[in-house]
């Protein structure tokens, strides 16, 4: 295709600009990132961020957000998570992780022209809706989301990470069946053979849609420097790293709800692989940051028989939402009004669980005390642990797939 | 949404539009019609989620049919599918 740039004799020093250009425009920018360096960057991502403040979870934040609507609405709740109470967005610091990954798949999506308003009939926003408050009910129960719950929560050696696992395997296959029994009735009333004559569809001209990247990067270095004037470097720093998770997703399409719907519906666990392979990385990482004192009881979270029920439900609302809560952060950013409707149910139904509940997440009843798997098995056997786990999983998975093919 | 409505645009090609079809209904919906398909026939796909430009030639790949991936507009492409 750039034959022509390198075999110009004239062009002197140019191929060598053109090969860079077309390196980082094409293989960065435009072609998707292989699957496994998705998952080994947001892994990475997430090591970093927590040396620098915390581990990735978005939905607390959401369902903050959820209670701050209610109480413009005039009905007076508590956000149901004890360390993020009510503030206002801008100056709440974890919010500016999601704002961040909304920032981050903007710049991302508009340099690849993939940005478009993709509108859907009401009953594409009521699945959205649905599939969000499935999710919000998800994360209070859990506690919480996938991404907080299992990802950063098996990386931090909690015993609730795995067991959330289970409950998210079997929640993404029952909306997985939903999704597929949709595209199987769709697909029987197809005709191709007394399809009516028509136009083709034709290429419209590149648009100037990479430009408005430029104009997320300078909304960001804006944001950044009012933040550090105000001596506020955690939210500033917060928001960089979450742009830099919403620039990974978008580019690799790293999907948690693909990684556990594929497993069981169509006996495909590539995505999970690679998940799994970055979640031993990390968890090294953290083995070896907490045993030295740092943090130990980060992300160390109630563990018992709601885990196990919460992810199931989390599960079901991610896959028909179309999107975890990273998920349907980076859709929303891509234009999918769906996303935008998945967000809102989410708000509402997390939102509003202290007057369901009347407690605390984490308090009461429901929910069983945090374990860390080191106070059992000392730091090595906890690590062990956590590897044994994501080591069956990958040879559970391996066995599925070789289902498929026998 | 829920119909799918393919249209005749050439003697051996058919193009069906799953533009607002959310991933992954585009590749689900791809293992129902690919049965269905003349082999003598060209299926064009519209689809404007970006998770299907590689899901869907990755799939079509492993039922032994080609693929191109054009970009026709922001967010959108056809993907070309044939024997």
């Amino acid at each position: 295709m750039h034959k022509s740039d390198i075999s110009d004799p004239k062009v002197g020093s140019r191929p060598l600009v053109d090969s860079l250009k077309h390196t980082f425009v094409e293989v960065v920018w435009k072609r998707p990132w292989p699957i496994w360096i998705g998952a080994l960057a947001f892994g990475f991502a997430n090591i970093l961020m927590f040396v620098f403040a915390r581990a990735i979870g978005v939905f607390p934040q959401m369902s903050m957000w959820g209670a701050k609507l209610y109480n413009l609405a005039g009905v007076e709740v508590e956000a149901p998570f004890i360390p993020y109470p009510l503030r206002p967005l801008h100056l709440d610091v974890h919010s500016m992780i999601n704002i961040g990954i909304i920032l981050g798949v903007l710049i991302a999506a508009f340099l690849a022209r993939e940005f478009k308003i993709r509108k859907d009939d009401w009953r594409g926003c009521l699945t959205g809706f649905i599939g969000g408050i499935l999710m919000g009910f998800g994360t209070v129960i859990t506690p919480p989301c996938n991404v907080g719950g299992f990802f950063s929560a098996t990386m931090a050696l909690s015993l609730s990470g795995p067991l959330m696992a289970i409950g998210l395997i079997f929640g993404a296959y029952i909306g997985g069946l939903y999704l597929k029994s949709r595209a199987q009735k769709a697909s029987m009333q197809l005709d191709f053979a007394s399809a009516p004559k028509g136009m083709a569809a034709t290429v419209s001209k590149p648009s100037a849609q990479p430009y408005l990247s430029g104009v997320i990067i300078l909304i960001i270095v804006v944001a950044v420097s009012v933040y550090m004037s105000k001596g506020m470097s955690k939210h500033a720093g917060l928001l960089v790293f979450g742009t830099v998770f919403g620039i990974i997703v978008q580019r690799s399409r790293l999907c948690f709800a693909a990684a556990f719907r594929e497993i069981l519906l169509n006996r495909n666990g590539s995505v999970m692989k690679a998940i799994l392979l970055s979640l031993a990385f990390c968890t090294v990482a953290f083995t070896v940051l907490k045993s030295s004192g740092y943090k130990p009881d980060h992300f160390v979270l109630p563990a018992g028989i709601h885990t196990v029920v919460g992810g199931f439900i989390f599960g079901i609302g991610m896959v028909i939402a179309g999107g975890c809560g990273v998920g349907i952060l980076w859709r929303s950013a891509e234009g999918y009004m769906r996303s935008w409707f998945a967000i809102l149910g989410g708000m509402l139904s997390a939102g509003s669980w202290m007057l369901i509940y009347g407690k605390h997440v984490g308090e009461g009843w429901l929910y069983g005390k945090p374990v860390f798997l080191p106070d059992i098995f000392g730091w090595v056997g906890g690590l062990v642990a956590v590897l044994l786990f994501l080591g069956s999983f990958y040879l559970l998975i391996v066995k599925i797939e070789g289902r498929r093919n026998g | 949404m829920d119909k799918l409505k393919p249209i005749r645009v050439g003697d051996k090609r058919v193009e069906l539009d799953l533009r607002g079809w959310m991933c992954p209904l585009p590749k689900y919906v791809l293992e129902f019609i690919l049965p269905q398909l003349d082999p003598d026939d060209e299926l064009d796909l519209l689809v404007d989620c970006p998770g299907a430009i590689t899901d869907i030639p990755d799939d079509a790949s492993k039922a032994n049919y080609e693929t191109e991936v054009t970009q026709i507009a922001n967010g959108e492409w056809r993907i070309a599918i044939h024997k």
